[in-house]
């Protein structure tokens, strides 16, 4: 056989690539568990943990809004175990993208606190598990703003010239379910009126607005970069360990209240080790140890006896019998179009 | 069949690109042309709606408005893009000369420190820029120390974040393409227009200019594209505050779940940079400057 050089070379840099692609899959022997999870989920210390105890490799990758997690799956991208929020639970099983839990996993359902209702949208458990739960309300930064801080209407309507010091999370859905609450409407109303009156409330504020963004807020609430800002509780409370000027506030209208839940998508691959993760998780200590990190409401009846005082004295821990409660929920899919209209004009 | 070695030695290239590059285009431009799933995704049949969408938005009851918002988008992250660009040439044709004019041995050192930021994920190098620009940052806290300002200056979530960082990422790909045409250059061209008295603006005009040429249009491809569709400067610099195309064609994926309009901008956007690169290519020059 003649080979010439130019043709050795070329196989040369074939065998190469492939070389490099075995020897990145060798590199990722042993069983692994692919978690796709909310950025402040990521507790690498529980996960290692996990590790120890199964002889399995956790492997997480982040995102900062359902939407992201939505789209990601939609796309046909491969988790065993993906965290979302309740009003999203019923989209992802529309579109079939999650898988059913084990029926031991299920059980687990009997041991959650007595402040969590079945939810509607997942009866008996079958789809996903209740891992964390809170509010989305305002986070003051006191050293900032001397102003006494109550309500929705001081942060979404602010009297023009201020120094722009508002944080607001960039997740469409949230912001527009609490600008609702704020003008005294419906969520997911849809009329015209309504819609002009949240563009008019959002384009009103923008001025005073320093950050919109999600990924990394809860750094800026401990960096003293804000305000106010519009944050998820467990967040708060983890920031201000770092800044305890950081107050949370239960507004007047009403706080939306969330559900974060464990569930294993339809086409994971390690179903066995995910169900091993849920349980895992859902163990009242290890759980202890998450809801310490994440600064999230635990579900597990039994986890805050393994909770510190510290945390379970918090205000973001204690949701007050007077606060309005308003359980998030998805909006039908012309309102999500329009909502992403308003804040499409509102970023141009 | 038999290849010339030249072939056989682009076979590995072919296939890298066609796998990681004309496919995904491929696939965006098909999703392009299909219906939006409500809930993120396509359905397969044919629409122009993703294209429509550009110019028209539907109100509550299904009518269709003329919209100017992407439109605003499109001139305002145009604008940044411009800016940004100008301002490479700013600086890094005066690097690019700086560097050609050292001795031989120390130009890889000069290189050397060009490049050393690639050796830094690009979103790291763009979040260390909050760090630096924040209101107590190193330049707030330095500024106040020196005594020059009494508050912290108003730097990070502006646009000027904005286009700092955009100049700071994409510096590199003006000042190497710039260098590589300048250090080529044939300086005995110089020499002769100093004899002939010609000034030193002249012989930057008229000798230095025309030299680095293909360089300066090979940068300033390299550099226009990448921040035209660029999204993390936007997002982390400038607070989220004013979106650029990328940002837009990423929120279409996301919240938006309007795929195929999110493929179009894509497409629209590749579409004006192919005719710009071919517009370039057929004046003959240019290209050489981005390969060379």
């Amino acid at each position: 056989m003649n080979i010439k050089p130019s043709g050795l070379i070329a196989i040369i840099l074939v065998l190469g690539l492939l070389a490099g692609g075995v020897f990145m899959a060798a590199q990722n022997s042993g069983p692994k568990l692919y978690v796709y999870t909310w950025d402040t989920y990521a507790d690498n210390d529980l996960f290692k943990k996990f590790q120890k105890e199964t002889g399995i490799k956790v492997i997480t990758e982040i995102y900062s809004s359902n939407d992201a997690l939505l789209a990601k799956l939609k796309s046909g991208a491969r988790y065993d175990i993906v965290v979302p929020s309740g009003n999203y639970i019923p989209l992802l099983l529309e579109e079939n993208l999650l898988q059913s839990l084990p029926a031991d996993i299920s059980t687990l359902g009997e041991k959650l606190a007595d402040t969590i209702k079945e939810p509607v949208y997942d009866p008996g458990y079958k789809y996903a598990m209740p891992l964390f739960y809170g509010t989305t309300g305002i986070a003051v930064n006191t050293k900032m703003v001397s102003e006494n801080i109550t309500s929705w209407s001081q942060f979404f309507d602010r009297p023009n010239g201020e120094t722009p010091s508002l944080g607001v999370l960039d997740d469409t859905s949230t912001v527009m379910a609490l600008a609702s609450i704020a003008l005294g409407r419906k969520n997911c109303d849809g009329s015209d009126d309504t819609l002009k009156a949240l563009q008019d409330l959002l384009v009103g504020q923008k001025p005073q607005v320093k950050v919109y963004g999600s990924t990394g807020y809860f750094e800026r609430m401990a960096a003293g970069e804000v305000g106010m800002q519009m944050a998820w509780s467990g967040d708060v409370y983890t920031a201000r360990q770092e800044n305890p000027d950081l107050k949370y506030i239960y507004p007047v209208e009403g706080v939306e209240l969330w559900m974060d839940s464990l569930a294993i998508p339809a086409n994971a691959q390690n179903t066995e080790a995910a169900a091993k993760f849920i349980a895992f998780v859902m163990d009242p200590k290890n759980q202890a140890a998450y809801a310490e990190f994440s600064g999230q409401i635990p579900t597990h009846k039994d986890t805050v006896t393994y909770l510190s005082d510290d945390i379970r004295s918090a205000p973001e821990f204690n949701i007050p019998e007077t606060a309005h409660t308003y359980v998030s929920f998805a909006c039908p899919a012309e309102v999500v179009q329009a909502y992403g209209r308003i804040w499409e004009s509102l970023l141009r | 069949m038999r290849l010339s070695s030249g072939t056989k030695l682009l076979l590995p290239f072919l296939a890298v690109m066609t796998v990681f590059f004309m496919a995904p285009m491929c696939i965006a431009l098909a999703y392009s042309f299909m219906q939006a799933n409500p809930l993120g995704g396509v359905k397969p049949a044919f629409s122009l709606a993703g294209y429509l969408r550009f110019f028209y938005s539907p109100d509550l009851d299904g009518n269709m408005h003329w919209d100017m918002r992407y439109l605003q988008i499109i001139y305002s992250s145009t604008k940044m893009a411009v800016l940004a660009t100008f301002i490479c040439v700013l600086i890094g044709f005066p690097m690019a000369w700086f560097m050609a004019t050292r001795p031989a041995q120390q130009r890889d050192f000069w290189m050397i420190l060009v490049t050393i930021p690639f050796w830094t994920n690009l979103l790291i190098r763009t979040y260390a820029w909050i760090l630096i620009l924040r209101g107590n940052g190193i330049v707030n806290t330095g500024l106040e120390k020196a005594g020059l300002i009494d508050a912290p200056l108003d730097l990070l979530y502006t646009p000027f974040a904005v286009g700092l960082g955009l100049v700071y990422s994409y510096l590199p790909f003006m000042i190497l393409p710039i260098y590589s045409s300048l250090e080529r250059m044939d300086w005995r061209l110089v020499e002769a227009a100093q004899d002939l008295y010609a000034t030193r603006l002249r012989i930057l005009w008229h000798v230095v200019l025309p030299a680095a040429m293909p360089g300066l249009i090979g940068g300033v491809i390299l550099v226009f594209i990448p921040t035209v569709g660029s999204f993390l400067a936007a997002d982390l610099l400038g607070g989220g505050k004013q979106m650029m195309l990328g940002n837009l064609i990423e929120n279409q994926f996301g919240m938006g779940r309007n795929w195929p309009f999110g493929a179009a901008i894509s497409a629209i956007l590749i579409t004006f940079v192919m005719i710009g690169l071919i517009l370039i290519a057929r004046r003959g020059q240019g290209l050489k400057g981005v390969v060379g």
